[in-house]
């Protein structure tokens, strides 16, 4: 690659394209608990620092999509991506990867 | 007795911090100590709190068990790849995913949340082909959970049968308050990757909560203990 001026410049290999999905079902709505939800499938990747914490990109997601941080767990490969400073490389992950996001859960009765 | 179990707890209370994440768990799990004082209140179990339980019985059923217990949040993983593709394919092939086609697992238990509010629990079994389940208040039928279970399996195993939809084989005690099914479902597997005795009952429901606070509190003492065990015996973690 080089500059309209003729000198090369090095790709940026620090960043990594990092996609971010989110499928939404719903959570039961009854009169104690009117918890609806529902969400189609998304799917959004960033270019992104490898080693820069993957709460800020989780969070531009959550702004995307506009849904509360709070209601999704994130996770890559089965690692919970729930630690502030967790980065794409402490993860090993590669261009393209893709983190799940799912709805939180919480189960008691039908009625609480 | 409660009151010993009840001693034990405010024991717990000296060393416990009271805002951090529990040590020892595996990377699937993120149980805080806030998650970890639920347990002893009337609060409805979260994801975390079921796979935190699901992590600490899998630790000590030991890698030599033909049992495994899929993270709960593994069905929103299924509905995920059931919404982008025919058949199931996921980026990686988890080790669950791997131990089911190489046929070294016997039995997967699935704690799974019906209705949006309600824990209930599946069993797998891979050598009948069954799947049973156990919904501790009988008023729940499986379809859209069944259904992606079966997909799951069908393309995991290269079959085109369903599994037999089978009553339960196991002891599934009846729910009679508005928050214990999430015990309940923790308690069953207790009972029978660990032999651990007596199961749920309406009489011992303040105990079986205390009683689950004290192990999970116990990872603030022991956790690292199993760390290494669990890298390598991590069966499984979603998609």
């Amino acid at each position: 690659m080089s500059t309209p001026s003729g000198e090369d410049v090095k790709p940026d290999t620090s960043k990594i394209r990092i996609g971010v999905q989110f499928n939404g079902q719903y959570m039961h709505s009854s009169v104690s608990t009117p918890l609806l939800f529902s969400y189609d499938w998304t799917e959004v990747f960033f270019l992104y620092k490898k080693t820069k914490p993957l709460a800020k990109l989780l969070i531009m997601f959550c702004e995307r999509i506009k849904v509360d941080r709070k209601n999704i767990r994130f996770n890559y490969e089965g690692v919970n991506i729930s630690r502030e400073e967790t980065t794409a490389e402490d993860l090993e992950m590669e261009d393209g990867d893709v983190i799940d996001g799912q709805l939180w859960q919480e189960g008691g009765s039908f009625e609480r | 007795s409660l009151s010993g179990l009840a001693d034990a707890c405010i024991d717990s209370f000296e060393f416990l911090p009271w805002d951090t994440t529990v040590p020892g768990l595996s990377p699937a799990v993120h149980l805080t100590s806030e998650d970890l004082a639920s347990f002893l209140s009337s609060d409805w179990l979260n994801d975390e709190m079921i796979n935190g339980g699901v992590d600490w019985i899998l630790q000590r059923a030991g890698p030599g068990s033909r049992s495994r217990i899929l993270n709960c949040l593994f069905i929103q993983s299924l509905r995920n790849a059931r919404s982008q593709s025919v058949s199931y394919s996921p980026q990686k092939f988890s080790p669950i995913n791997k131990a089911i086609r190489a046929g070294t697992v016997n039995l997967v238990w699935f704690p799974l949340l019906v209705s949006g509010n309600h824990w209930t629990l599946l069993k797998i079994d891979l050598v009948q082909k069954t799947i049973a389940y156990s919904d501790s208040l009988r008023l729940t039928r499986l379809l859209e959970e069944l259904a992606l279970v079966q997909w799951w399996l069908k393309t995991l195993l290269r079959s085109s049968d369903d599994f037999d939809i089978v009553e339960p084989d196991f002891p599934s005690p009846r729910q009679l308050d508005s928050h214990s099914c999430g015990i309940i479902a923790l308690s069953i597997l207790a009972s029978i990757l660990l032999e651990f005795s007596p199961l749920w009952s309406p009489e011992c429901a303040a105990t079986e909560q205390i009683e689950w606070f004290l192990r999970l509190s116990s990872m603030f003492e022991d956790g690292d203990d199993f760390v290494s065990f669990f890298f390598i015996a991590s069966a499984y973690y979603m998609n």
